[in-house]
């Protein structure tokens, strides 16, 4: 909410700049966001007067004004199309500086003296959207009584701060002038003193009735006739207050209502009487399907939900949300009758949503209104016409409201506010703070019973008047105390230990962590097969791209290899572990990994030596790698399931081309899935001590040829179940294919090391164990020594 | 004899001071010191000394000895660092030749910094839970007493699943959760992602991170909350660091309060980050409301506690100066790898 530093300083005393006040109210709970200066940057330009006009003699744009600035006349050349003899108009005089930095100097145009320059709204910083239709576009007319050779700033009320603060949703009564100036007058200890809101009635009595057939919405609906208005500009220091507030001025009467508005944060609406069918305002809910033309010139469609304001034969007003077309008050005006009605917050809200339509005052009606507000504003209203000349109010008013309204009373304990707050305060202490904030306090034994000011709607209980009291004590007063009590340990679940320990066995392989939205385009999931019936839907998604939960990781994966890319990016390798979800009807959440990468020189063998840096890392033991050709994500003859133990872990292997070429990926990606939760049940978490070896070891090299087709891990595994436990290492070095083989036949060498732990090997030992591999090598697999 | 060993020494000083060659410097030590050599000859004639004679001559000997083994001694090590030197100096590379580096991962500048605030939080006492995503609304909403009319819960604001489940908007109802599930005391914080209809921009993404955290027990206090976030302010922020705490609202908490810290990149002079302020908001807290402590199933009457949470992308973009929250979630190598 925008204030005006002046408006507050009518109703409390502000004696402290506008800094020190901002940082008062912040730490008091109403926080400034900050504060602009009206006028600021505006020196030395004064109210003038034209007292002689003549055209330029060489230019036919220009002509030759004469201004009387009070003390002296000075000779001005404007191009200015809207200025005549009589005018008032701002002058900026030789030396005088306006908003942005301009500086103004005496100088001449086209051969004659000009000292200075008209000013337009605009150079004075007044949006052109809140002046007249003949000050647009031209000088700044002043309509009103002036002193020539004052001051603009003074004159134009262009000298104060506009405050800017960002209220909590709890404190709806702070929208408004006066509930600002409570807080102000409890931060700075001054007394507030409310806006005069007495007024004259005239002997005839208020014509109109109020029948509410919906009370539920509409706890109370005040009315007052006013007649004989005369409608005209309002008085400038409100135009000031409403253009300030970023609202336009109209005219006196709508100017008033929403002048008040801002005072008490209860909105009112004017009726011009001459359009009204009956003598009778009815307040019901509207019928379904019905529609109404609002003052914006738009035609809204209602619902049975909606509550309207009727004359008792046609529709009036949106309550709460916006007045009619056809009973709004105009230039004709002359006979009014003022509302000022409390209605149901979530309806209002509920009806603003629905037709789209946020106004000042639904705005404040949905936040919640408290029911005294509609008596003060509507008085106040009655005083400024009434003072102000601008019509004559008839007595009595019209009111719903049926009882009393009431103030709770909040009883809380002197020693749980001291023990909440880690504090020693008084109770005498306690009723001072919050006598500032007008609460009502009284002591009685170890409890205060507390009524708070009817316009606090937000006071409840105990916790409440905690915060007022801490608040207004100050939070930074209260001594930090280092929590006393039983010790607690600080533990992470195994998972995310576990996670951790992933993450950074993926980043010592040369792999970055990658983070993406849980959720994804559903055509994504589909790209790799994924089955959609099984995806956790958004109702409400942002947009098709974000609409399904994930149930994979891949996709995102492929979507940031495509990014990379396509970005020109030459290598990328990452990882995600996060969450993945299933089940629609019960959703279901669990963890999962993807590791994926591409560059010049990656290739399925850089992938699967990244994965085993992995897997080894984390403790996943007896790793074998299963040719594979079954799984759609892959290229069928590059890619391996793995597995450990009885476990199938994972995938690995070269992307499809044609799941690639769906994600735009032209070159050759290669990634790796993991599942988080059976890693996690088979992994060696504690690796125990292995004696360093005594004895040495004995290294064999065999080179064998054997049939193309075989995949070297079956060999690899012959060797090592053949091997008598007396093999430590097997080391593939050289796999050769060409002119030195028969066709269709590969030379594949091996490095074999041996080592018993309690002895040494003998040769002998040894050729008999290597000629047992050999054996079941040419059995198993026909695989013979190569012949060298 | 006197005379013969003086003779000897000034004979060996000499030609052992001109030596610049180690087996010429070992031919020396044979001729002086070795077996047959001349003071070994020398010393062969003391035998034919008279008693009076012998220690002193003796003496004279020992000393010329040992004069001479140490001067050997020392041209020795200085011929050896000569020989060395010399071969060092053909062995001169370029240092400046630029290298490829082996390519370690990184880890994303969202973990780094839940990692840093975790190990500080656990320092402290506090453990590491964690919730679904997918929440229901009494855990996000109701349960931490949230008006039911509250615009966060409109569809404008939060992303529903069905009719009671959610995701969350907060990491809060795993407070909820862990309140539900254990007695006081407790001490947890909950970091995670939270979900809001926010489409992306510069400073707003769909998803993001948080880390809140919640203490209940006897006797906790507001002066508690305040103890415990400047030490966490102190230890993650710097030891520096001035904290102030402003009044504020939330439907969880009661009191309620934010945190500002004097910002750590100007350390409150003002500067672009803190936008001239000298302060950043840094984080929400407050005492925990006592209708939340008995949805929970905590009796309010004897329990008491305090709750806290912090934007991790806002604090992780303005610890690493990056402008714009998207960057976080593109993942392009080229802004991962910088972390």
């Amino acid at each position: 909410m925008k204030a005006p530093l002046k408006w507050l300083k009518k109703y409390v005393d502000i004696d402290v700049d506008v800094k020190t006040f901002s940082d008062a109210m912040t730490m008091s709970g109403t926080k400034v966001e900050g504060y602009e200066e009206v006028g600021e940057n505006i020196s030395n330009v004064v109210i003038g007067k034209i007292t002689s006009i003549i055209p330029h003699p060489d230019a036919d744009k220009l002509i030759i004004t004469k201004i009387d600035t009070g003390s002296s006349e000075v000779q001005i050349v404007t191009g200015a199309k809207n200025v005549s003899v009589g005018d008032i108009i701002p002058v900026a005089l030789h030396g005088s500086t306006l908003p942005g930095g301009i500086k103004i100097k005496k100088g001449k145009l086209r051969g004659e003296v000009s000292e200075g320059m008209l000013c337009s709204a605009k150079e004075l910083g007044i949006d052109e959207k809140y002046v007249d239709i003949e000050s647009r576009d031209g000088i700044l007319l002043l309509r009103g009584e002036y002193t020539l050779g004052d001051d603009v700033r003074k004159a134009l009320l262009l000298n104060d701060y506009i405050v800017e603060f960002e209220l909590t949703s709890n404190r709806p009564d702070c929208q408004s002038i006066i509930g600002l100036a409570h807080e102000v007058s409890a931060t700075l200890d001054k007394d507030v003193k409310l806006p005069e809101s007495d007024f004259r009635e005239i002997d005839k009595a208020i014509e109109y009735e109020v029948k509410v057939l919906d009370k539920d919405l509409c706890p109370r609906f005040i009315i007052r006739e006013i007649k004989d208005i005369e409608i005209k500009p309002s008085p400038y220091f409100i135009q000031r207050c409403l253009i300030e507030s970023g609202i336009r001025p109209i005219n006196n009467i709508v100017d008033i209502t929403n002048f008040v508005m801002l005072e008490y944060g209860q909105p009112l609406h004017a009726y011009d009487a001459s359009k009204l069918s009956t003598k009778e305002f009815v307040i019901k809910r509207a019928s379904e399907n019905d529609s109404f033309y609002t003052l914006d010139d738009l035609e809204r469609k209602l619902d049975s939900e909606m509550l309207m304001i009727t004359d008792g034969q046609k529709n009036i007003g949106i309550a709460g949300v916006m007045g009619g077309q056809n009973s709004d008050v105009s230039d004709t005006t002359t006979h009014i009758v003022l509302e000022s009605a409390n209605f149901n917050a979530d309806n209002i809200r509920h009806t603003s949503k629905k037709l789209n339509l946020r106004t000042e005052a639904s705005a404040r009606f949905e936040k919640g209104i408290d029911l005294s507000r509609a008596e003060e504003a509507i008085n106040r209203a009655c005083h400024l016409i009434d003072y102000y000349g601008y019509g004559k109010v008839l007595s009595g008013k019209k009111d719903t409201l049926e009882n009393e309204i009431e103030v709770k009373t909040v009883v809380v304990s002197i020693d749980r506010i001291n023990k909440l707050l880690g504090e020693k305060l008084s109770p005498e202490k306690m009723s001072e703070i919050l006598s500032k904030l007008k609460f009502k306090t009284e002591i009685q034994g170890n409890n205060l019973s507390i009524k708070a000011p009817e316009f606090r709607l937000d006071i409840d209980m105990e916790a409440d008047i905690v915060e007022e009291i801490a608040r207004l004590y100050g939070y930074n007063n209260i001594l930090s105390q280092n929590i006393v009590g039983e010790l607690t340990s600080g533990v992470k679940t195994e998972d995310r230990i576990f996670e951790d320990y992933i993450k950074d066995a993926m980043m010592s392989n040369g792999l970055t962590e990658v983070l993406t939205y849980s959720f994804v385009s559903p055509t994504s999931l589909e790209k790799i097969g994924e089955d959609l019936s099984n995806a956790v839907k958004l109702i409400n998604p942002l947009g098709e791209e974000t609409s399904v939960m994930r149930t994979s990781l891949v996709p995102a994966m492929l979507e940031i290899l495509s990014r990379n890319l396509s970005r020109k990016v030459d290598f990328f390798s990452g990882f995600e572990v996060g969450n993945i979800f299933s089940n629609p009807d019960a959703p279901v959440q669990k963890r999962a990994i993807v590791a994926g990468v591409y560059g010049k020189e990656e290739d399925f063998f850089t992938m699967k030596s990244r994965l085993e840096g992995v897997l080894d890392y984390i403790g996943i033991e007896s790793r074998r790698y299963q040719p594979f050709s079954e799984n759609e994500l892959y290229h069928p003859m590059r890619c391996a399931q793995i597995s450990s133990g009885d476990e199938q872990i994972g995938f690995i292997g070269e992307v499809h081309p044609l799941i690639a070429e769906k994600f735009d990926i032209k070159k050759r990606v290669y990634i790796f899935t993991l599942d988080f939760d059976i890693i996690s049940g088979i992994r060696t978490k504690l690796k125990l001590y292995k004696q360093v070896p005594k004895f040495p070891a004995i290294k064999r090299d065999i080179a064998l040829v054997i049939s193309e087709e075989v995949a070297v891990g079956h060999i690899e595994n012959v060797i090592i179940s053949k091997g008598n436990s007396l093999i430590e290492k097997v080391e593939l070095f050289d796999i050769y294919m060409g002119d030195q083989v028969p066709k269709g036949k590969k030379s594949v060498a091996y490095g074999i090391t041996y080592r018993a732990l309690d002895r040494t090997l003998t040769d002998e030992e040894i050729n008999l164990v290597q000629s047992k591999i050999l054996t079941h090598l040419a059995d198993e697999l026909g695989a013979h020594l190569r012949e060298i | 004899m006197k005379t013969k060993l003086s003779q000897l020494r000034e004979e060996a000083l000499k030609s052992l001071s001109a030596v610049e060659e180690m087996d010429i410097l070992e031919n020396l030590r044979v001729q002086y010191m070795g077996k047959k050599g001349e003071l070994t000859n020398i010393l062969k004639e003391m035998g034919k000394l008279s008693a009076e004679e012998r220690p002193v001559i003796g003496k004279i000997a020992n000393e010329v000895r040992e004069e001479i083994e140490s001067i050997i001694e020392e041209k020795k090590s200085s011929l050896k660092l000569a020989v060395i030197n010399q071969k060092l100096k053909t062995e001169s590379i370029d240092v400046t030749i630029p290298v490829k580096t082996k390519f370690v991962g990184k880890i994303h500048p969202i973990t780094k910094v839940v990692r840093e605030m975790e190990q500080i939080f656990m320092s402290m006492g506090f453990s590491v839970v964690e919730g679904p995503e997918i929440e229901t609304i009494e855990n996000n909403f109701d349960a931490l007493n949230a008006p039911q009319n509250h615009p966060s819960r409109d569809m404008s604001d939060t992303f529903y699943i069905s009719e009671n489940l959610l995701l969350r908007t907060q990491t809060s109802p795993v407070q909820v959760r862990t309140m539900r599930e254990n007695t006081p005391p407790i001490r947890v914080i909950s970091p995670g992602r939270c979900f809001r209809c926010d489409t992306p921009d510069a400073t707003h993404s769909p998803m993001f991170h948080q880390l809140e955290g919640l203490v209940v027990d006897k006797h906790i206090t507001f002066a508690n909350l305040k103890s415990t976030l400047e030490e966490f302010a102190y230890k993650f922020f710097g030891p520096d660091t001035k904290t102030k705490f402003r009044p504020h609202n939330f439907p969880f908490t009661e009191p309620s309060a934010e945190m500002d810290i004097s910002c750590f990149k100007c350390s409150g002079s003002g500067c672009p980050t803190c936008k001239g302020e000298g302060w950043m908001e840094i984080l929400g807290a407050g005492m925990v409301h006592p209708n939340v402590l008995r949805n929970c199933g905590i009796d309010p009457e004897i329990y008491s506690g305090f709750a806290f949470g912090m934007g991790v992308d806002r604090i992780a973009m303005t610890k690493y100066e990056i402008d714009d929250i998207r960057y976080l979630y593109e993942n392009d190598m080229r802004f991962l790898s910088q972390f």
